[in-house]
Order: C-alpha cells, then sequence, then structure tokens
C-alpha cells in the first residue's frame, strides 16, 4: 500500500474563476483525488514561471495545473492572457529539463465549470499515475 | 540611514545617497540635477541635507533579447 | 428626509442600484421576493454579447454586497404597500416563513440527508432535479435554509414518519429550525424607493401550439440555461429528461419587438456548439432586429460556428420517433432531439402585483414603461419611487446595469442633503500590533462545520497533527467558526498573533473572518483560511484516511504561510471631491445636472458658444434640463472651450480647459467623457485622450472596461463614459446614459478619500534596475518607469501608482530581479506552500 504511488498535484487556481469552480464543485460534492492540492492566487497571471519550474525541478510536486479564467472574463482585464503566454514558455522549458509535458498544465476554467475542475482533476492524476513519479523526486 | 525612496506630493521620489556638508551644496547640487530635466526635493533631516531626484521616463526600450513574460 | 433606499427586486438591476447607492452614502434596504438573490441572471449560464460567464461575473458583486453593513437583505419578502411622500417613505414588507431563523443557521446541510419527503421538483431549474421539503432554493445568497410548508410532513400533519421529534430538528446544532414560525410584516422608513422587478418569459397558447407542455423535449430558453449551466441540474451537460444527450438541436424564436429574444438563442446556440461541437444546432426566427454593433457582431460570430440560422414566419410541430420533435417550416422538414422556444417577456407576477398595490402606470403589456415623450423612463407618477431594468422594459444585462445607476443618481440627487446620515459607523476595533521581526504565535481554529468537517475527518488525528505543526500555540475545535465565538474569545487573551482557520472557503467567509478577526483584536491579515470542506470533505467523502491526510497537508500548508503573514493596514487615497465633464450634449448635460443636484461639483466643457446651439440639444428634455443646469451653482459650464492636458490618477485630476480667452486649471477627482466622434482634441494644447490612455475603435467609439457590468467605465479608474462617446443611440438613451455615469462619479467624489485593499504592489528598489519588463504588461497601466541620480550616476526604478493598482500579480510575475512583489500574496508565500505540499524542508 505505501509503495503506490501516489502522485501530488499542485493548482494554482486564480480567486476569481477557477478557485469558486473548485468551491462549487465541493458544493456539489462532486468527488475527485485527494491528489490535487489547490493554492489560490489573484490572477493566473500572478504564477511566476519560477514556481512551476522550481517545484517540479525541486521535486515538489508531479504535476502541475495552473487555472485561470476564460480569455476575455479575466477580472483584471488581462492577466490570464500573460499566463497563456508564461505557459507557452514553461512548456518549451520542461523539455529542455527533460520534465514530460503531462507534469504541466493550463486550464480555462470559470466560476461555474466546477464539472471541468473535477474532470480535470481527474484526468491529469489518472495522467501522472500513469507517468510515474518526477524524476527530480529524491 | 535616510530612506532610499520618499514619496513627496504624491511622487516617487530618489535619495542620491551623497552627503553635503552645506544647504548651499545641496541646493548646488539640486540646481545641476535640474539642468538636466529632473524633478528634485530638498530634505533637512537631522542635520542632514539630503537631495532626491526623479525623472519620468516615457520611451520604455527593452534591452535586446529582453524576454518579458 | 431619509438616507436610505429601498430597492425591489434582486436581480442585476437591483443588485447594481444598490451597490451604486451604497457607493455613495446611503443605506440600502434589498427586498427580494424568492429566497435567494441573482434574478434571472444567476439562472442563465452565458451573457450576450460578451458571451461572459454569467455566475463568475454576479458572484463576486453578490458576496460584497450581503457581507456590507450598510446593505439590508430582506429575502423571500414582498411589499405590501407604500405611504408617505418623496424623502420619507414608510414601505411594508411581508417576510415569508421559512421555518427556519437565518440568524442561526449556518448552512451547514446536516437536515438535508435526513429529511425523509424529497423528490420536490426545484423550482430554480424550473423543475428539474429535486430537493428535500427543507432545502436550498438556489446555490447563491443567502444561503439559509427554508422547509416548503406545502410537502413538509410536519407541517402539513404534525408528524415527520414515525419520529416524536423531527429528525432535522434533532441534527441541528444551532436550533434553527422553528416550525412556528409565522409571516411577518416589518416596516421601513426611507428616502426614496426603485422597483427592479424584472421580466419572465411570457408562457401562453402560442407556446402550447408549438408543443410546450405537450411534447416532451419542448423547452422553453431559461429551462435550457439551466442545462447549460456547471450550477443547474445536469452539471452543465445538456440531457434531455430520459438522460439522453441531444445531437441536433433546434431553436425557435417567437415573434419580439426587442432583440433580447433573438440574442438567448444565439447565446444558447454558441454555448451550445462550444461545448458539442459536432451537435447540430439550429435557430429559427420570425424576424430579427439587432439594433446594436456588438449584437450584429455576436450573431456573425454565431453563424460562422455552424449554427444555422433560418427565417421562417411559418413553424409547425409534431412528435417524432424516441421522443424527437419533428418541426416542419416552409415545406422543409428537420428532425429536432431537443427544441428550444424563446418566448417574448412579460412582466414578472411581482411586477405586476406591485403596480396594482401601489396603483402605478403600465403599458399594454403590464411593464412600467411611459409611452409619452415627457415623463422620464425612470420615473413613476409617485415623486420618489423610480424604476429600471427589465420591469421597465424588456432589455439585455449591460442596459438593465445603466438604467439602474441612471436610477440611482435619480434617487442621489433626491436625497442629497441626507447622504451619509444612515450610514453603519464601523465598529471601534484594539488591534494588536505585530512587527515583522516578532515570533508567530498561532491560534489555529478547527471548524467542525456541524458534520461536514467533523463528520469525516478524524478530527482527533487533525488536532494532534495541527498542534505539532510549527509555531502553533493551541487549537481550537469549534462546532461553527462563522459565529465568530471561538475566534473572538481566544484572541482576546492577546496570547496570539497569527490565526489558522480550518474551515470553508475564503471565497464566502473572507469579509466574515476577517471581521471576527478584528473584533478580537488582531489585523485580518494575519489570519489564514484552510479550506477543508469545498475543497476536501466534501470532495473526497469515500476515503475518510486520504481525506484526513490531505486536510494535514492543508494545515500545514496553511500554517506555513500563516507564519510569514504580515500586518497590513488599508490605503487611503484623499478625493478631489469635483468632476469633469467633457461634452455638452445630452448625456453630458444629463450627468452634470445629476452631480449638480446631488451637490456635487462640476465643470461642463463645450465647444459652442452655448449649449442650446448643438442640434441634438434642441430637445424638450435637454432644453428643460440646460435651464436647470444653468441656475444650479454647482455646475460651471465653460463654452467655446476645450480640454487641453489632463494629468494625475483617480481622485487626483488636474486638467487644462482651453480657451480663447485664456486658460482655466483645474483640480477634479474624476472624469467624463461626453464627446461625439469629431470632438477631438488638438495636439498643441495637450491630448487628454492620449493623457488619460483612452483608445478608440474603428468607428471612433471609445473603448472600455471589458465585461458587461461595466458599460459606462474606461479601464483608466476615474474615468467614464456616456452617451455617443460609446455607441450610437436616441436622445433619451444617452440622458439616462449620462446620468448612469453621474452615479459612477458620485461613488467616487461624494467621498473624501477611497479607502482601497492594501494587497497591492510594492517595489523593491534595493532590487528594482528598471528593467522595465513589469510596465507594458501591467493591465491597470499603474507602473511608471523612473530615473534617478543615485552618486552621479542615472539609476531606474519603477513607481508603483497604489491609487491604480489593483493587485493582480502580473508584474511580481514578470519580474526576473524580484524587485517588486504583492503584498499579502509574496513570493516567499507562494514558495512556503509549494514547499509543504510534500512536508519535507
Amino acid at each position: 500500500m505505501s509503495n503506490e504511488y501516489e502522485p501530488i498535484i499542485i493548482a494554482f487556481c486564480c480567486n476569481w474563476c477557477s478557485y469558486a469552480a473548485a468551491d462549487s464543485a465541493g458544493t456539489a460534492r462532486l468527488q475527485y483525488p485527494s491528489n490535487v492540492h489547490i493554492i489560490r492566487c489573484m490572477c493566473s497571471g500572478m504564477v511566476h514561471p519560477n514556481y512551476v519550474m522550481n517545484a517540479l525541478t525541486q521535486g515538489r510536486a508531479d504535476g502541475i495545473l495552473m487555472c485561470g479564467c476564460h480569455i476575455g472574463d479575466c477580472h483584471y482585464q488581462d492577466g490570464n492572457k500573460r499566463a497563456e503566454k508564461r505557459a507557452e514558455a514553461i512548456t518549451l522549458m520542461l523539455e529542455d529539463f527533460g520534465l514530460e509535458e503531462e507534469r504541466f498544465r493550463l486550464e480555462w476554467i470559470s466560476a461555474s465549470e466546477g464539472p471541468k475542475f473535477v474532470e480535470v482533476a481527474r484526468e491529469m492524476t489518472r495522467a501522472l499515475k500513469e507517468l510515474g513519479p518526477n524524476p527530480y523526486k529524491t | 540611514m535616510p530612506n532610499i525612496a520618499e514619496k513627496m506630493d504624491g511622487k516617487k521620489f530618489m535619495w542620491d545617497q551623497q552627503n553635503y556638508p552645506t544647504e548651499k551644496e545641496a541646493l548646488d547640487k539640486l540646481a545641476e540635477y535640474e539642468k538636466n530635466g529632473f524633478e528634485t526635493r530638498l530634505v533637512k533631516k537631522e542635520n542632514q541635507f539630503l537631495v532626491y531626484t526623479r525623472r519620468v521616463v516615457t520611451e520604455i526600450v527593452i534591452e535586446e533579447g529582453g524576454q518579458p513574460l | 428626509m431619509k438616507g436610505s433606499v429601498l430597492i425591489v427586486g434582486a436581480g442585476p438591476a437591483g443588485m447594481r442600484a444598490a451597490a451604486e447607492l451604497i457607493n455613495q452614502g446611503f443605506k440600502v434596504i434589498l427586498v427580494e421576493e424568492k429566497p435567494t438573490i441573482g434574478g434571472k441572471m444567476a439562472q442563465i449560464d452565458k451573457m450576450f454579447p460578451s458571451n461572459e460567464c454569467s455566475t463568475c461575473t454576479i458572484l463576486p458583486r453578490m458576496l460584497e454586497l450581503t457581507s456590507n453593513p450598510n446593505m439590508t437583505v430582506v429575502a423571500f419578502a414582498e411589499v405590501k404597500g407604500i405611504d408617505g411622500e418623496a424623502g420619507d417613505f414608510k414601505v411594508k414588507v411581508l417576510k415569508k416563513p421559512r421555518y427556519v431563523d437565518p440568524m442561526k443557521c449556518t448552512a451547514c446541510t446536516d437536515c438535508f440527508p435526513v429529511c425523509p419527503v424529497g423528490g420536490i421538483p426545484m423550482e430554480f431549474n424550473f423543475g428539474r432535479g429535486a430537493h428535500k421539503a427543507i432545502y436550498f432554493y438556489s446555490p447563491f445568497p443567502p444561503r439559509k435554509a427554508l422547509i416548503d410548508p406545502e410537502k413538509c410532513t410536519y407541517i402539513l400533519e404534525g408528524k415527520c414518519g414515525d419520529k416524536e421529534v423531527p429528525p432535522c430538528v434533532e441534527v441541528c446544532e444551532p436550533e434553527a429550525i422553528v416550525f412556528g414560525q409565522k409571516p411577518a410584516e416589518v416596516e421601513f422608513n426611507v428616502g426614496a424607493v426603485i422597483l427592479a422587478t424584472g421580466m419572465d418569459e411570457m408562457k401562453t397558447e402560442a407556446l402550447e401550439a408549438l408543443g410546450y407542455g405537450k411534447l416532451p423535449n419542448v423547452l422553453t430558453a431559461l429551462e435550457y440555461e439551466r442545462l447549460l449551466s456547471g450550477l443547474g441540474p445536469t452539471g452543465g451537460v445538456v440531457k434531455r429528461d430520459d438522460k439522453k444527450e441531444p445531437r441536433s438541436i433546434a431553436w425557435y424564436v417567437l415573434s419580439n419587438p426587442s432583440p433580447t429574444g433573438f440574442m438567448t438563442a444565439v447565446a444558447e446556440a454558441m454555448g451550445t456548439i462550444e461545448r458539442n461541437p459536432d451537435a447540430s444546432v439550429s435557430v429559427f426566427y420570425e424576424d430579427i432586429n439587432l439594433a446594436r454593433d456588438d449584437y450584429a457582431n455576436f450573431y456573425h460570430r454565431a453563424k460562422e460556428s455552424n449554427i444555422n440560422f433560418i427565417k421562417t414566419d411559418c413553424i409547425s410541430v409534431a412528435e417524432g420517433e424516441d421522443g424527437n420533435v419533428d418541426l416542419t417550416y416552409d415545406k422543409e422538414s428537420f428532425h429536432a432531439e431537443m427544441f428550444v422556444l424563446v418566448p417574448p417577456y412579460a412582466p414578472t407576477e411581482g411586477t405586476l402585483k406591485l403596480s396594482k398595490t401601489l396603483g402605478l402606470e403600465v403599458d399594454e403589456w403590464g411593464f412600467y414603461s411611459k409611452k409619452t415623450d415627457d415623463t422620464h423612463p425612470i420615473h413613476t407618477a409617485k415623486e420618489g419611487i423610480f424604476v429600471c431594468g427589465s420591469a421597465q422594459e424588456p432589455k439585455g444585462i449591460d442596459d438593465s446595469i445603466i438604467q439602474a445607476c441612471s436610477a440611482a443618481s435619480h434617487a442621489a440627487a433626491l436625497l442629497a442633503p441626507s447622504r451619509r446620515t444612515e450610514l453603519v459607523p464601523p465598529p471601534e476595533k484594539d488591534i494588536l500590533p505585530v512587527k515583522p521581526g516578532d515570533e508567530p504565535a498561532t491560534l489555529a481554529v478547527i471548524c467542525r462545520c456541524g458534520v461536514n468537517i467533523a463528520g469525516l475527518l478524524d478530527l482527533d488525528e487533525l488536532v494532534d497533527y495541527t498542534k505539532s505543526l510549527p509555531h502553533v500555540k493551541h487549537v481550537e475545535v469549534t462546532p461553527f467558526g462563522c459565529d465568530g465565538v471561538a475566534i473572538r474569545e481566544h484572541l482576546k487573551t492577546k496570547d496570539y498573533n497569527r490565526l489558522i482557520i480550518g474551515g470553508c472557503s475564503p471565497k464566502t467567509h473572507e469579509d466574515l473572518f476577517s471581521l471576527h478577526t478584528e473584533m478580537g483584536g488582531l489585523n485580518r491579515y494575519l489570519m489564514e483560511i484552510v479550506n477543508l470542506r469545498n475543497h476536501c470533505t466534501w470532495v473526497h467523502s469515500t476515503d475518510k484516511p486520504k481525506a484526513t491526510e490531505k486536510a494535514k497537508t492543508l494545515m500545514r500548508m496553511g500554517e506555513s504561510r500563516a507564519a510569514l503573514l504580515e500586518s497590513l493596514d488599508d490605503i487611503h487615497v484623499t478625493v478631489t471631491p469635483a468632476c469633469l465633464v467633457i461634452g455638452g450634449n445630452p448625456s453630458g448635460i444629463a450627468c452634470a445636472l445629476k452631480l449638480g443636484q446631488a451637490g456635487l461639483d462640476v465643470y461642463l466643457v463645450d465647444k459652442e458658444t452655448d449649449l442650446g446651439k448643438t442640434k441634438e440639444n434642441q430637445n424638450r428634455f435637454v432644453e428643460k434640463m440646460i435651464v436647470e443646469l444653468n441656475s444650479n451653482d454647482k455646475v460651471k459650464v465653460r463654452t467655446e472651450a476645450k480640454v487641453g492636458r489632463v494629468e494625475g490618477f483617480v481622485g487626483n485630476f488636474r486638467a487644462e480647459i482651453v480657451k480663447n480667452s485664456g486658460n482655466e486649471s483645474i483640480d477634479i477627482g474624476s472624469v467624463v467623457v461626453a464627446t461625439s466622434g469629431d470632438m477631438r482634441a488638438e495636439s498643441d494644447n495637450g491630448d487628454f485622450e492620449k493623457d488619460l490612455l483612452l483608445q478608440r475603435d474603428d468607428k471612433n467609439f471609445f473603448i472600455g472596461m471589458l465585461g458587461i457590468l461595466n458599460p459606462l467605465d474606461f479601464n483608466t479608474d476615474g474615468v467614464f463614459k456616456c452617451g455617443s462617446a460609446r455607441k450610437a443611440m436616441g436622445i433619451l438613451d444617452a440622458i439616462i446614459d449620462g446620468e448612469g455615469t453621474a452615479s459612477r462619479v458620485a461613488g467616487i467624489i461624494s467621498k473624501q478619500e477611497l479607502v482601497k485593499s492594501p494587497a497591492i504592489s510594492v517595489v523593491v528598489d534595493e532590487k528594482c534596475d528598471g528593467c522595465a519588463y513589469c510596465i507594458e504588461p501591467c493591465p491597470a497601466q499603474a507602473l511608471t518607469l523612473i530615473e534617478y541620480m543615485q552618486k552621479d550616476s542615472v539609476k531606474k526604478t519603477v513607481e508603483a501608482n497604489e491609487a491604480i493598482c489593483r493587485g493582480c500579480g502580473v508584474c511580481m510575475a514578470t519580474c526576473p530581479k524580484e524587485g517588486i512583489f504583492v503584498r499579502h500574496f509574496k513570493p516567499e508565500y507562494f514558495e512556503v506552500l509549494i514547499n509543504s505540499v510534500t512536508g519535507s524542508e
């Protein structure tokens, strides 16, 4: 039992949309794996690419999920567009570090999309379980 | 130790980190800075004469190869 | 004269009018007939023409409002009568019995599973989805349970199953259930009343002829919205009542003078095809009248998205196989697996009842709509009673918002002398001084939340673990943290300088917990909420050990962040109590007049020699306004003038009024752009458009802030737009636009200072080298690059404008030098959170 690998996923959720979606998944009692740990940020644009890269290259998580508002819905107008650009750069950097692309995911999830948050949480946990632990984990 | 940055009249001014023994020397420097287009403020604090400056940059040039994310 | 306003109807218009009025210093009572607020906006999925998510947009506003001490929400209540006159009304309101005391109910939901009466169709979902006899009306505030007296066996027969005591009463720890509750009449004494009772779909024989109520899988547009909504009965997956997911869906828009119906169909069709690109989606309509460019653009987008639009005035319906609907139109046939009807709109039952009760005039359809040119659409025959939103006439959400702002400005003008007289003063607080170097001493309060948290987790294990965390000095378990008792009692000992709450969500409870924290004597920014409920027990309820492990991780994460938190003070920005309105046309005049009537100083600048000279102003309404304007000493009209440079920021602008006879420099707190396309500033006098970062689109209209709730706002704080500056509109609409903008302005300049959260950006001058990467990405354009002298060298750094920074953190995440951070969201907080997930150092 203790040998079975359980991936650790850190999910950065923006206060206005995706954090609310995770909340509403709770209100609806939708179930998803406890592998996902949410960190609240005010905007997906608040997430420095270093947080993601350090978390992965220091073996703090097996996967990182970045969630924000749909384009056009950002509470700060276009913070999420910044996040989108950074996500592209992060995806390229993952390759350089020998990290599989499944270990980072960007999703736009609106406040009423609790079911989508759950779906993403389940899918990512499944994918990372199959993939195996982060090679940078000690 | 004086603050590197001070807000005066709602604007951010930066200390030049120089020591001026007399007010006249401080004022002379102030004039020199103003000739170069800086806004200036003179602050007297505990027998020290502190010179603060600022100049808004309107043309932002990102260095070659700079990659703001 | 009273300094308060009663608003009837808590849909988008009612809620917006409430927010505008509180912001201008008036107390608000918001009466809503349903048990929860939000109106139709709470029921729809996406809004046209912006395709924004309705819930995401409205929920933050609802939470702001409901936590404001100057707002009283009276839900599940009806207005029974209004006596008195403008400035002093007595409004009788009848509160319907919930059979639950809302002051005691904590929304723990322990009562739901034990109630034996279920399967009651949900009214909020138009009959889809079911609830128990004790239930929440909708997912929206106020989140208080109520009992259906027509289904609860204890209310009907005096017994519940074979139990002596009804199980709901047994499990309710706060003892909130009150079967003996009776309707209660209350009277509110207010200065003005605003009616915002909305609209409903008109369900007539015309719908029945199209299969509604007869064939399965024929729905109305609102019913379909509930299927699209992630908070609806099918979790956002469009399903028929037989559980099948339809692959071909057709809409039929019944003939409708307003474009609202057609746009609703377009929005729903778009929402459907976005989720299911392979679906066959068709919209049948009798006529289109799009009226607006943005509506037309949305329609064109929809056409390009594989949605079929078919014009027909002859459509008939027959039952198909397997619950399908066979449509015949113009000799063609079409098989739809689901058929959605978009009927015209009718006034709500509430509007009909109220108009009779109050003896108010309505049009042939029952809306508070005047057809004569002499009466202002916002006014009723009774002075001091105003209307706005779809109750006045069916309209889209952004138009409802503008009318709500206009109604607020009318009420504010009426009640100007009594502004701030009824506001609740903030409570006295004695806050513990905490310095950054002080050793953290953490109080942990773990909330049982009824059984929501305690029922699943191994609480003993969690408590022991929390005790072992660094800096935790005491762990207190409490049945309901939100009542504040445990928090205040323990904080008052002054033994702690940090508080972590293991409970529910900061999104719903941050304001409340912040209040308890401060009443206990601790700065609110030293408090951390750990979401053990929505993000743990509620979503991992089948695995107690895993849920408990995760709860421990979440507490560890929260504690590590709490240890680094700092005491922070609110930011105060002084405000110059004056406004500049640029453009002496109908909207500019209306704006300036309402501001003057509200007792606020305003400059109105126009290029003509006389306001009456402008062609649009040669209108009965406008001429009357000009006369009033000229006799209002708060309004300073500057004709034959232009606006040159405008420097500064919200609350603190300085503008140059340029005239041949000499320039005038004025200080104002806010600017309104009411100009038409042709009034462009000349470059040698300075360009206020460039100074204020205003942009125009290809039709020369000004581009504003994104979002359907912000039609009058620019992205630049403190600057607003109205009338022909933002789009082509008739004179009456331009007047309402201008009045709406007056309300936006008054929300700023009626205050001596703006108070804002300190969670905004701070530059670290020791680290910032002026690379300027952060400047352009800032969505609020709050950052300026400055040069300065340091020991004979020119150095650079960034200046953050704390008045306009919104704390989004884009700058912090762009900076390669750790030269800028957002207070309360410092990079080190994110680091410790990330590192503490695995629990390793």
